[in-house]
């Protein structure tokens, strides 16, 4: 029955990589996991999910930063997010990755905040978000000057970008989702994904060429 | 395929899929044997990877305040709401509501033909719990400009209202016995009714149902709560965003000031379809809206009583979907949350569908041209619509022939090459992924996004839920203050007809829209015992009035 298509759909996991990026500001032991803080929060032990906040908060407003647009809508999405996790924490199960769990809520958190607000997340607002970036120490100032740049005007075709192709491929490159995982996320096949992504790439390819002409093709 | 091969079928997709490892081993085979023999594949890999690396060479940025208070804060504040709020407003015990379900027929138990009917619960979340007050409140600093919009908007309202508090029934009932309607602000006539219902309630236990009603509105005898009056429940109605349905009596009607409220805190609402077919009339399910920051838990809690259910019935919420940009009506008569939302009835015999049809019928006739209109935005082909909306018997019906199959991925792709990814209304049958090891079964579904209907028609589409009785009250309503331009249901089926001369009134039931016919005995019958129906009511959009309310620039130059 669709109930267990359901479940089994949960199941879908991020990659390698992004499942097993440590937390960034793990406040458990390692030894920890989400599900035992799940498990506590439901009993409820409200620090337990604090700690799942803080175990992916730096990680979920990564990405809603270049979905929402700018860091104060990035953060309050994070943050509603988690909420609405915790408030339906009751209807989480344990065959899903509450991160998994936690991005779809999120997903839809930002797409209810994209509606509400006005004006859709602007190019100065996606400016904006770009533009706080901390500066990297590591390169000298001239190139860093060109990376920032560029940067900016990564997030600035990014955020001209539809939902659909802006989500994909944020999950897929900022967070390392499999196509399974995103499929799960965004609630489509597999197929579509891929059809979506490719998509997707092809138009920020173009976005980019239209800001940095056809003659600089060589993107990253 | 890679433009230096146009002739041939290699899909440059799978380039994109390669470059993420995402391959088959023999599609993997034979991305590497093309590259090796085409230039400008190796050349759009080498873009895509350079893509990728731009994106993922983002900076990451570090959060300037610690979530977790916020969170805590909030989590707290709405735990502190709910025990505040007592056992009675929360549901407290396993329900199914499936109850009413399960005493329909089996789908295969009957042959042939099908009526389906499209069900949105839209329910406009009058029903916001006072968690969710609670955290509009505390996020009215922040959100400073849209609170001033919305108190601008309830200036408005009010004193149209003709009722500086939260309009009683008394006073509804008082504007129904009005010679003329008062005066209605510009756009308000989307707010006409929402409903929702309980995703876990026993079907007619408590299956709340709401009418939220323009002040102005001309409230019947029969939109009065029968258990408890309004003013026993002042504010908003306990529905939480995922349908829930916290305070369970029939019949409660909203007030105005709930609407704008709800219009305020501009939280997810519970959105979902219902199907039903002719041959038992039960077959209604409702799917969480993938919009819904609850969709996937409410999926899950949703889960319980798709378990319940007959054999026959499937659940599923569709994503995706998202109108991007929406008219400043939609963002107070719909909420701009519906995104797609699918029904579907599983476990129907293959051989049965192609005979299976969909009556809709109008309930205004006013309204052919603008859901025509939504027709020919919707993915129905022509071929399925057959001829088109036509006159029968007074009134304007329009049949449906679904498709031989569908395939929703290849739709995607198809919709996606050729940048449509907008449409509003799905109506097929397709192998059911529910029974997979049945190849035999079909599902028969509808999906409709109304956001984009929304978009593309500055319609409101609400769906309601009511008592027969109810339903005629308000399409009168709605023709006499030209509010709505259409509104569909299903049309009694034969079949059905024919059962029902067998199994009870139970089953049976009106035709709602038909407001000039008078029910039958038993229909009156199934009215009293609380039996509801569902319509889609497409509202008239939003004025421009009512935009200019609502828009950025008002709320700023207030």
């Amino acid at each position: 029955m669709r109930k267990n298509a359901r479940r089994n759909l949960l199941r879908g996991t991020f990659s390698a990589a992004a499942a097993s990026t440590p937390p960034e500001k793990s406040v458990n032991p390692p030894a920890i996991t989400d599900a035992e803080l799940v498990e506590a929060a439901r009993a409820g032990d409200r620090d337990a999910f604090g700690d799942l906040v803080g175990r992916y908060q730096d990680r979920l407003f990564n990405t809603m930063l270049r979905i929402a647009g700018s860091r104060e809508d990035a953060a309050d999405a994070a943050q509603d997010a988690f909420v609405q996790a915790y408030l339906k924490l009751d209807s989480f199960r344990g065959d899903a990755q509450f991160f998994t769990w936690l991005y779809r809520i999120a997903m839809n958190v930002a797409l209810t905040r994209r509606r509400r607000a006005r004006p859709m997340a602007s190019i100065d607002a996606a400016k904006e978000g770009a533009g706080e970036e901390p500066m990297d120490g590591s390169a000298a100032p001239g190139e860093r000057m060109m990376a920032d740049e560029r940067a900016e005007q990564v997030h600035s075709a990014l955020a001209e970008l539809g939902d659909q192709h802006r989500k994909i491929l944020v999950l897929r490159e900022m967070e390392g989702c499999s196509y399974e995982a995103i499929a799960e996320i965004l609630e489509l096949p597999v197929g579509t994904v891929r059809s979506r992504l490719f998509r997707a790439r092809l138009q920020l390819r173009d976005r980019l060429r239209s800001m940095w002409g056809e003659e600089a093709p060589q993107l990253g | 395929m890679t433009a230096g091969n146009a002739n041939d079928d290699f899909d440059d997709e799978l380039l994109s899929a390669y470059v993420d490892g995402e391959l088959t081993a023999a599609e993997r085979a034979l991305v590497e044997e093309r590259l090796r023999s085409d230039p400008m594949a190796a050349a759009l890999v080498d873009e895509l990877r350079s893509l990728s690396s731009a994106i993922k060479s983002l900076p990451r940025e570090t959060l300037s305040r610690d979530l977790r208070v916020g969170v805590l804060a909030e989590v707290e504040q709405a735990q502190a709401d709910s025990d505040a709020r007592g056992p009675a407003t929360l549901p407290l015990t396993p329900v199914d509501r499936w109850a009413g379900i399960r005493r329909g027929l089996a789908w295969s138990a009957l042959a042939i033909a099908a009526t389906v009917l499209i069900a949105i619960f839209q329910p406009a979340e009058l029903a916001q719990d006072e968690r969710d007050l609670a955290r509009a409140e505390k996020r009215q600093a922040e959100e400073a400009q849209a609170d001033a919009e919305l108190e601008q908007l309830e200036r408005r309202l009010r004193p149209a209202a003709g009722a500086s508090e939260a309009a009683s029934v008394d006073q509804l009932a008082a504007a129904n016995n009005r010679a003329e309607p008062a005066a209605l602000p510009p756009g308000l006539r989307g707010s006409m009714g929402v409903v929702g219902v309980d995703a876990n309630a026993p079907s007619g236990e408590n299956a709340v149902e709401m009418a939220a009603l323009p002040a102005t509105a001309a409230a019947p005898e029969e939109l009065r709560p029968a258990a408890a009056p309004l003013a026993a429940t002042p504010g908003v109605p306990a529905i939480s965003a995922d349908g829930t349905v916290a305070e369970a009596s029939a019949g409660k009607l909203a007030d105005l000031d709930a609407f704008a409220e709800s219009a305020a805190n501009g939280q997810p609402r519970a959105d979902a379809v219902a199907l039903h077919d002719s041959l038992d009339r039960s077959g209604a399910l409702m799917a969480p809206l993938s919009s819904s920051p609850e969709d996937a838990s409410s999926l899950e809690n949703a889960a319980p009583a798709s378990a319940a259910a007959p054999a026959g019935v499937a659940m599923g919420g569709m994503g995706g979907g998202a109108a991007e940009s929406f008219r400043g009506g939609a963002a107070f008569g719909d909420g701009g949350q519906a995104t797609v939302m699918r029904a579907a009835r599983a476990g129907a015999p293959a051989a049965e569908m192609p005979q299976a049809k969909v009556t809709l019928q109008l309930a205004s006739n006013e309204g052919v041209a603008r859901f025509e209109q939504f027709l020919a935005e919707s993915d129905i082909a022509r071929a399925e619509v057959g001829e088109g909306i036509k006159e029968a018997g007074g009134e304007r019906v329009l049949e449906l022939a679904p498709r031989t199959s569908f395939n929703r991925a290849a739709d995607d792709a198809k919709h996606d090459a050729a940048g449509q990814q907008e449409r509003s209304l799905y109506f097929f049958f397709a192998p059911s992924p529910s029974q997979p090891e049945a190849a035999d079964k079909v599902e028969l579904g509808v999906e409709l996004d109304s956001a984009v209907a929304v978009k593309q028609l500055g319609a409101n589409l609400i769906w309601v839920e009511a008592t027969p009785a109810q339903i005629d009250a308000l399409l009168e309503k709605c023709r006499h203050d030209k509010e709505a331009f259409a509104a569909v249901l299903a049309d009694d089926d034969p079949l059905l007809a024919k059962k029902a001369e067998s199994d009870a009134a139970e089953l049976k039931l009106k035709g709602a829209a038909r407001a000039d016919q008078a029910p039958t005995k038993s229909e009156a019958a199934v009215a009293a015992s609380d039996k509801r129906e569902r319509v889609l009511f497409m509202l008239e959009p939003a004025t421009p009035a009512l935009e200019s309310t609502l828009s950025p620039e008002a709320g700023e130059a207030k």
